[in-house]
């Protein structure tokens, strides 16, 4: 994460003497958007995987319990 | 200021994770850098990260030892807060395919992070338009 911060300035250009801090800015915030969109993602997928471990879990249960029945049956 | 931006300019470029010497490989940096750097964080492969924390710590180690305009002072310094904290939180970032929900809380940090950082960057950006800067010098 501290790169994130690593882009806040612009960088050397072998030729160049100058950037556009406006450019500059618009791509580092960019950047920062696209990490948000795939950290959004990322949490999206991994609420399914707590979502599926839930269900598994609770299917688990389920089996334990109607083997128990069963027995004192 | 002039020295001061330049000299931060540089900083940041030569600890940048890739090289570049014009603005649209600059763009190309910060995008590899988004999808590797997110890649690495919900994959819990951390190497990417710890390289990047360790340029990170080289540029705050420079940004310490440099002569601070009093305009800018305040950025600066929450410039140098925002890198502590990153610093913390990258140590927190071991999520695992085991804890779901552990993975949840890490990200979580990380968007409120990226949140603050916007809100940073636009602070800095208006700070330059308020004193007329439109351009990083690059020379010394």
């Amino acid at each position: 994460m501290l790169v994130l911060f690593a882009s806040l300035v612009s960088a050397p250009a072998a030729h160049a003497s100058a950037w556009g801090e406006a450019l500059a800015a618009a791509l580092m915030k960019q950047a920062l958007e696209n990490i948000q969109r795939q950290i959004e993602s990322a949490v999206l997928g991994t609420l399914k995987v707590a979502a599926v471990q839930v269900l598994n879990s609770q299917v688990a249960q389920s089996g334990s319990a109607a083997i128990a029945l069963a027995r004192v049956w | 200021m002039t020295e001061y931006l330049t000299v931060i300019a540089y900083l940041f470029a030569n600890n940048a994770p890739q090289s570049f010497t014009n603005e649209d490989e600059f763009g190309a940096m910060l995008g590899a850098l988004a999808q590797q750097g997110t890649l690495s964080l919900t994959s819990g492969n951390s190497a990417y990260l710890d390289a990047l924390a360790e340029k990170g710590k080289n540029i705050t180690d420079g940004a310490l030892d440099i002569e601070v305009p009093e305009q800018m002072l305040s950025v600066h310094v929450k410039a140098l807060q925002l890198a502590a904290y990153a610093q913390t939180l990258k140590d927190e970032l071991r999520p695992g395919e085991a804890d779901p929900l552990g993975q949840i809380a890490t990200l979580s940090k990380v968007q409120g992070f990226l949140n603050v950082m916007s809100s940073f960057m636009d602070e800095v950006h208006a700070r330059m338009g308020d004193y007329g800067i439109e351009e990083i010098p690059l020379d010394i």
